[in-house]
């Protein structure tokens, strides 16, 4: 068993608050991926619970161990880094065999280790070699090979793909998914992909500033967004925001925006708060607007830019110098300039508060 | 039609450069070139001033090591002090490159890698204790080793070189340590290693290029070194090749060709050693350089 709980970390480097009060709870054996942009904290989260930092404040558990003050070396965890981190000056038999012998693994069993792992990540001819002598993704075998052979009770990894180029990136994401599956650990992941945090994980803790802005499953993450942050961080494209005003017309609540008005589902109105202020953020992926509607269309905006993607299309539109982007089918023939018809999907709308970003709807 | 010699082009820019490059080695070792030629001539063909020996000789290198049993009156004995000089530079410059490569990697290490208190101060002392010329401090220097009763010794050349030497040792090694990744000591520690560990199996191994050229600098250093070890030496117990070589202007007459043996002698080592090395060198300081 290996939950990993975070209670209350705080890191500070000087005047610089990385890591600002951060509570987590990690299940045994869950797949949980910290998500944030560049700086945001979370490899200085996964560096402190490695032992690698020690947090100015708050304590670290691997179940109900306080293991806040234990070395790296004695805590039972495994580590991919983002550069890979081989040893240079090892072949790659050593460098995987390393750890095992620093924790004085008899001959025999570090032999059948290094090689039941060698066999699971496909790089049995390459043992012989050293690190420079292998391919980006060789490399990134031989790290988790190296992690694999440990049997720790914890993963953790560290943009482990964000050097590798995009094919071998969608290849590996599926990889890690089945050792994950297979082997039955606790995997912390970090990275700044929303996509592959979508991908891989069965919770997503994310961090913005230091600060944990929402934890939960992927559906969650996507479809319920706590704040602006998260809605924009989240999806590609990313979410459309635009400003309106909410009123209630013939007990109707609709948005009122420049040259648009939608309304609300009595689904999506019964979820409003009850502070919700008149004036507010509403929120659209591109995807939930319908361009060339059935229905009575939402507005009237301008095609800017055409994005086709294979099978999708992506429209840059304008609708009163506000810019937005619509997913689409490739085969729908606008060109730039022409002005079409677009529907907001009203079951698919989101509502935050203008000033401080929160959402509006109270969870489902 | 006139042909236009075009500055601008990179194969003439190429060809200046070379010729420019070859001036100034030539420049550099034409001296040392006419010194290893003047070694294999015998006394009579060095007024005659031609380059290559007409009948080249090994006799003024036998002169150092058989000279207690050739019935030579010039320069005897000091090419006599010569092979025990050669072991004594060798103990010396061997001696101050250990201590360098230990002291300076340590000192590197925290320097590159930790924060503390006064690190900035530290830094600067180490560069701005370069800037002090020797003979400022030659004779504060000599009253402490005598004080030590160190006179005469290996030690106090030793001591006396490392001062020079370690601060260079130090600030070529922490640039070099800065170029090595930290997630590579950060693995070390998860795959079981306390922070020394990492520091001796896995960063210093790395490592090895910049440890190489340090090590073969400050070898050089103190192998050529001549202020201070004629400063604390006094017998051949201690004396360095390059005080004993010196020695011959205190000699009444000398054969030319006996000087220059004992020039080239001197310098072999540390030729040998930089051809050898010249790779790690070169990786080692452009590293630093670079980091």
């Amino acid at each position: 068993m290996a939950g990993v709980v975070l209670k209350h970390l705080t890191k500070t480097f000087g005047d610089v608050t990385a890591i600002d009060d951060l509570t987590l709870e990690i299940a045994d054996r869950e797949f949980l991926t910290l998500l944030g942009p560049s700086g945001c904290g979370k490899t200085t989260t996964l560096n402190i619970v490695a032992g690698l930092e020690t947090p100015t404040n708050g304590q670290v558990f691997f179940d109900t161990e306080n293991v806040t003050n234990v070395p790296p070396e004695r805590r039972d965890i495994a580590m991919v880094f983002q550069t890979y981190a081989l040893y240079p000056h090892m072949k790659v038999y050593d460098n995987i065999a390393f750890g095992l012998r620093m924790r004085h693994l008899p001959k025999n069993e570090i032999e059948h280790r290094v090689q039941d792992g060698a066999k699971a990540m496909e790089i049995e001819h390459l043992l012989e070699r050293k690190p420079r002598q292998l391919s980006g993704g060789q490399r990134q075998r031989v790290a988790l090979a190296r992690a694999i052979v440990r049997n720790p009770c914890v993963f953790l990894l560290d943009e482990p793909l964000s050097n590798l180029d995009a094919k071998l990136r969608v290849t590996m994401r599926t990889e890690l998914k089945r050792l994950h599956a297979e082997l039955e650990k606790t995997f912390i992941y970090v990275t700044h992909d929303q996509e592959e945090s979508l991908i891989m994980s069965d919770r997503i803790a994310i961090i913005n500033e230091g600060k944990l802005q929402q934890l939960g499953t992927p559906e969650e993450i996507y479809n319920q967004p706590t704040n602006m942050f998260i809605a924009g961080f989240v999806g590609s494209p990313p979410m459309n925001f635009f400003q309106g005003k909410l009123n209630n017309k013939n007990e109707t609540w609709q948005i009122e925006g420049a040259n648009f008005v939608c309304e609300l589902t009595p689904e999506i109105a019964d979820r409003l708060s009850s502070n919700t202020p008149n004036e507010v953020s509403l929120g659209i992926r591109p995807e939930d607007i319908e361009v060339s509607p059935t229905n009575k269309p939402t507005a009237h905006a301008k095609v800017v830019v055409r994005e086709p993607l294979g099978s999708d299309l992506f429209l840059t539109l304008d609708l009163s110098s506000i810019t937005f982007k619509a997913r689409t089918r490739s085969n729908v023939g606008f060109n730039r300039g022409d002005s079409i018809p677009i529907y907001f999907n009203p079951t698919k709308l989101h509502l935050f508060h203008p000033t401080t970003g929160k959402t509006l709807l109270q969870s489902t | 039609m006139k042909t236009q010699l075009k500055i601008n082009n990179p194969i003439t820019k190429r060809l200046a450069l070379y010729f420019l490059v070859m001036l100034a080695t030539l420049y550099i070792l034409t001296p040392f070139l006419w010194v290893v030629s003047v070694s294999f001539m015998n006394e009579r063909e060095v007024t005659q001033m031609h380059w290559i020996p007409h009948q080249p000789t090994l006799q003024s290198y036998e002169t150092y090591f058989h000279a207690h049993t050739k019935n030579l009156d010039i320069g005897t004995a000091t090419a006599r002090q010569f092979p025990r000089a050669i072991i004594n530079s060798l103990v010396i410059a061997s001696s101050v490159m250990v201590l360098n490569l230990f002291f300076g990697s340590l000192a590197a290490y925290a320097l590159a890698r930790i924060n503390f208190a006064g690190k900035l101060a530290l830094m600067l002392f180490y560069l701005c204790s370069r800037s002090v010329p020797g003979i400022a401090i030659m004779i504060p220097m000599y009253l402490l080793i005598r004080s030590y009763g160190l006179l005469d010794t290996h030690l106090a050349v030793i001591l006396a070189h490392v001062t020079f030497t370690l601060p260079f040792t130090i600030w070529i090694l922490k640039g070099y340590f800065q170029t090595v990744p930290l997630d590579l000591e950060r693995a070390a520690r998860v795959d079981g290693c306390s922070q020394i560990g990492a520091l001796f199996r896995v960063f210093l191994p790395v490592t090895t290029p910049g440890m190489i050229a340090v090590g073969i600098f400050s070898f050089i250093s103190s192998w050529g070194e001549f202020f201070f070890a004629l400063l604390f030496t006094s017998t051949i117990s201690s004396k360095p090749v390059t005080v004993v070589a010196s020695d011959f202007a205190q000699e009444l007459q000398v054969d030319f060709t006996i000087i220059a043996a004992g020039g080239v002698l001197v310098v072999l080592l540390p030729i040998i050693l930089a051809f050898i090395f010249q790779r790690f060198i070169i990786h080692g300081i452009s590293g630093a350089v670079t980091g």
